[in-house]
């Protein structure tokens, strides 16, 4: 029965971001935005509806290789071909009831599709949750069928929910997934949960422990959740308004000081990627640059056709822009804790026989906390932090105190933690047998996925 | 409408990426597994290096498959394992070879070598299932071109039935479809089953639809005849015991092909392609419709909700509060 | 971390008139004016500066300055051109902390009753504050960012920048 081995699909919908792919592999299959393209009603003119397709396949094949790489399907995606659509709408059944709920598109489809009239994009979840499940479900519908190629019945899925999601939500969830799709099995996993899995893969863990907080930056918010043996303490989750877009914004701004020819958010996202790191200190850092003119860099803007190349300087942006989560006044005027002090606020507020565990496990999670040295810089402030307070209440008790110790952990994994961490947890043999199946769920109904056992932390 | 592409694009992804970090002389290291529908498994690889097996070699990429199909394959065979990697190697038009030795719980492995790679080459190589499982499709139709030059030279007029019967299980619990050749078509028959109750009156209604709409659309007329059972058709009756136990379980679909259906190769491989993804269209279908009802039962719940807020008895003292039709409050003041 | 503070702290009783401490400018070593220039850059992009001594309020007024110079400049503005608004300005607006058409008054908490003789020695210190001050400028920003020893005739962008922002939201 070898063949009924079929790995785990981990499927991580993020506000912004949907990753996809299987579990055994090292990093999601697909990662595109969490946007479906519906159809906005209007009846769509068949010049209209072919200018979409004729823009859809020109773009393949005049950027044939963008179109590889940005886009998650990859040939022409002519399935309005209006000639064929109207030849099955004359039949008798579709015609009573007409098929818009099957006209949509997902992921970069969806964008592309929404620059024509004939589509209304929308994004499914906010803030972390679903709002829009007819949405969610047709969503998910063409990322296992069409982008991952499963039969649903055929795998067992594991889903990822944001800390603090409501019960019911998952219960909807359940609904889906085994009356619609008829799943094999469904497990979901708290998204911080999977982080501090997905940090096990670092050379720092030693032990598997399910405690830790974790920082999690994508790119509208950062979270800072602290989780203590696998349960997170939602009452101490602390939210800071400052991540990736914010930095992007930073570094436009920057260009546009210094009145680079090219100021546009797509290569100030560029230089984000590439360029940025965290620096230990302003004025030493500013200083270097002054002094050796090998720290400025040079980022090549292209147009379509690589017959214009536009030289844009790259210089202070390069540690400027992630400082922001370090001193945030420097880019925003109505928020101004920096992150290590929240870390350390969060902590504080948890039950202090885990606050140690805390300390001892900072992990990262997120494209915004992939800078160079972010972590190296977090760990020293957070220190700074808690050793002027051990300071202090020494210096007032008079009694030694016993130290914490503060550690980050960063790992090659952090950019889609969470997804990764899924996909460790499904490939281990045991998955199985934590999964709700639909058998249960016949005999018991959606409240079954109202718990879930947790995993085996076991060294 | 709801279009299933026949590639699969993962590999198309991996391969295009490999393909692109190598020309730019930054090569990745590779390591994914890619499924497909039924039970098919790939295993996309940064070959190691010929001479020290410890190193790899970033230059080549090893293609690894498995599938439930392939034991039903060999079969069809004769289960001479070369024939059907031959076979399968000339789909790819020659132009890769198997890898020196077959990975482990892998059905067969090919080497791709990225120094000549062409964008042609991704889109075939994404089709591998499809090549693969067009095997018993070629041979029965081989086998029906023998059988048409018979007929022809026979004085009678009848039609003559190959005993050859190609049966494929791609799916557990005998699932998988059969083939059969006669002198002036071929019929595919598919053999699947629910596992859920809901989706078997789905699949009814469905297959009801497919074969009047046929009939009723004439701008389909020329796609292959549907026909429907739930009992095994007359060809495939002596290979093909039927299960005893539900009656209602088996649902058989046949396909018939007349030679429009295959008169050149374009035609051929589209029709091999529609065909084989056909179990997964019908059951990627049930479940939009399953989609569907469930977004017309949340909005209708949505509007039995508004009518019981406004059914909601009110406070004497808040007289001056109205209700909206969504049953949300209103003050007037 | 928040804005950096000046490292001249008031241990030397220096004369200080107005808050503003007359701490010697020496040519020779690292001094005050050196300070103002290495920490501008940093401390432009806060808003928030608590001055926890009387060198901090003379840190701020040069930091202040250099904005102000910077605004002088343009991208096309040749050196010797640029040396010699420097000065001008330098010379001509000799508006110091305690005179009323000093802005920023209640933020370096001046108190009214101040004898002439004094405001006019914190004239003639800060007058060769802000000359120092500006030399030094013009030689940091007339160089290629690429290689800070060659000179050029045009300022270094990466100067320019930085007269888009406010330390403090604030200008003399």
């Amino acid at each position: 029965m070898s063949y009924l081995n079929n790995p785990a699909v981990v499927m991580d919908n993020g506000t912004g971001l949907t990753k996809l792919g299987f579990a055994g592999n090292d990093s999601p299959s697909y990662v595109f935005p969490t946007a479906i393209a519906t159809t906005t009603g209007k009846k769509s003119t068949a010049s209209n509806n072919r200018s979409l397709d004729q823009s859809m396949s020109s773009l393949d094949i005049s950027n044939n290789t963008k179109a590889f790489l940005n886009s998650n399907s990859t040939s022409s995606t002519n399935f309005n071909n209006s000639q064929h659509s109207s030849a099955i709408l004359s039949n008798h059944l579709s015609g009573k009831r007409g098929t818009e709920d099957l006209d949509f598109y997902i992921g970069n489809e969806a964008l592309l599709a929404s620059q024509s009239q004939q589509y209304s994009l929308s994004y499914p979840i906010r803030h972390g949750q679903v709002e829009n499940w007819d949405h969610m479900e047709r969503f998910w519908e063409n990322s296992i069928f069409k982008y991952l190629r499963t039969e649903p019945e055929d795998h067992c899925f594991l889903l990822t929910e944001p800390p603090l999601n409501p019960p019911e939500n998952r219960e909807q969830v359940a609904e889906i997934f085994f009356e619609s799709f008829n799943c094999a099995g469904l497990y979901i996993a708290v998204q911080a949960v999977l982080a501090l899995a997905a940090s096990w893969s670092s050379p720092k863990v030693t032990d598997r422990s399910l405690t830790g907080t974790v920082i999690d930056s994508g790119d509208g918010v950062t979270h800072v959740i602290p989780v203590a043996e696998g349960y997170v303490i939602g009452s101490a989750i602390k939210n800071v308004p400052i991540a990736g877009r914010d930095i992007t914004n930073f570094i436009q701004q920057m260009l546009r000081d210094r009145g680079e020819l090219d100021a546009s958010l797509k290569t100030a996202e560029a230089i984000k990627q590439e360029f940025c790191y965290v620096s230990p200190d302003l004025v030493k850092e500013f200083n270097k640059y002054d002094r050796d003119g090998s720290k400025f860099a040079q980022y090549v803007v292209e147009n379509q056709d690589k017959t214009q190349r536009k030289l844009i300087d790259v210089g202070y942006e390069r540690f400027l822009a992630p400082e922001i989560f370090f001193n945030p006044e420097i880019a925003s005027s109505d928020f101004l804790t920096p992150l290590p002090s929240l870390v350390d606020d969060t902590i504080r507020s948890c039950p202090i026989d885990v606050r140690k565990g805390l300390y001892n496990n900072i992990v990262l999670s997120g494209g915004s906390t992939m800078f160079k040295d972010f972590g190296r810089r977090l760990q020293r402030d957070v220190k700074n932090i808690v050793n002027k307070r051990i300071q202090q209440s020494e210096q007032v008790s008079g009694a030694k105190s016993t130290g914490v110790d503060v550690q980050v952990v960063s790992h090659r994994r952090q950019r889609n933690a969470v997804w990764f961490g899924g996909s460790l947890l499904a490939q281990t043999g045991e998955f199985k047998s934590y999964c709700h199946t639909k058998a249960d769920y016949d005999e018991f109904g959606p409240e079954i996925v109202r718990t879930f056992s947790l995993f085996n932390v076991a060294k | 409408m709801l279009h299933l592409p026949n590639e699969n694009l993962l590999i198309q992804k991996t391969l295009y990426e490999a393909l692109d970090k190598f020309q730019q002389k930054s090569a990745v290291i590779i390591d994914r597994i890619v499924t497909d529908f039924d039970f098919t498994q790939f295993h996309l690889t940064t070959a190691s290096n010929p001479t020290n097996e410890d190193e790899l070699d970033e230059s080549k990429i090893v293609l690894s498959y498995r599938s439930k199909a392939w034991a039903s394959l060999l079969k069809c065979a004769d289960n001479d394992l070369n024939l059907l990697t031959s076979y399968i190697l000339q789909r790819l038009e020659n132009k890769f070879s198997l890898a020196p030795a077959t990975e482990l719980s892998y059905d067969i492995s090919i080497m791709i070598d990225l120094n000549d790679l062409t964008m042609n080459d991704i889109v075939q190589l994404s089709l591998f299932k499809i090549h693969v499982l067009s095997y018993p499709f070629t041979k029965s139709i081989e086998e029906f071109k023998k059988l048409q030059q018979q007929a022809i030279q026979s004085e009678e007029e009848r039609i003559i039935q190959s005993d050859i019967i190609y049966h494929v299980e791609n799916r557990p619990n005998q699932e998988g479809f059969y083939l059969n050749a006669s002198s002036d078509r071929i019929t595919v028959i598919f053999n699947t089953k629910f596992q859920d109750y809901n989706d078997q009156v789905f699949g009814k209604v469905f297959i009801q639809e497919f074969i009047d709409s046929r009939k009723r659309n004439r701008a389909i007329q020329s796609s292959p005849q549907v026909l429907f059972s739930n009992t095994p058709p007359l060809e495939i009756a002596k290979v093909c015991p039927q299960s005893k136990a539900n009656k209602n379980e088996d649902h058989f679909i046949t396909f018939v092909l007349f030679p429009r259906h295959f008169e050149n190769k374009n035609v051929e491989f589209l029709t091999v392609a529609k065909i084989l993804q056909f179990r997964n269209y019908f059951h990627y279908h049930i479940k939009c419709s399953k989609a569907y009802l469930h977004s017309r039962m949340r909005f209708r719940v949505g509007s039995f909700l508004k009518v019981l807020n406004r059914a909601k008895i009110e406070d004497e003292e808040a007289s001056n509060v109205k209700k909206t039709v969504s049953g949300k409050k209103m003050m007037s003041f | 971390m928040p804005a950096y503070h000046s490292t001249f702290i008031d241990t030397f009783n220096f004369k200080v008139i107005n808050n503003i401490p007359l701490i010697p400018l020496d040519t020779n070593q690292y001094d005050i004016t050196d300070e103002v220039l290495d920490l501008f850059k940093a401390n432009t992009f806060f808003k928030n500066f608590e001055f926890l001594n009387n060198s901090d309020r003379l840190l701020t007024y040069g930091i202040l300055y250099i904005n102000s110079l910077l605004l002088i400049l343009n991208p096309t503005l040749n050196k010797n051109d640029a040396t010699r608004k420097f000065y001008n300005y330098a010379i001509d607006n000799n508006i110091v902390p305690g005179d009323v058409n000093f802005k920023l008054n209640s933020m370096f908490m001046i108190q009214s009753n101040v004898n002439r003789s004094d405001l006019e020695e914190l004239k003639q210190y800060l007058q060769a504050f802000r000359i120092t001050l500006a030399n030094k400028l013009i030689s940091k920003v007339y160089t290629d960012f690429k290689d800070p020893m060659v000179v050029t005739d045009v300022p270094n962008k990466f100067w320019l920048q930085f007269s888009k922002r406010k330390f403090m939201n604030k200008s003399l």
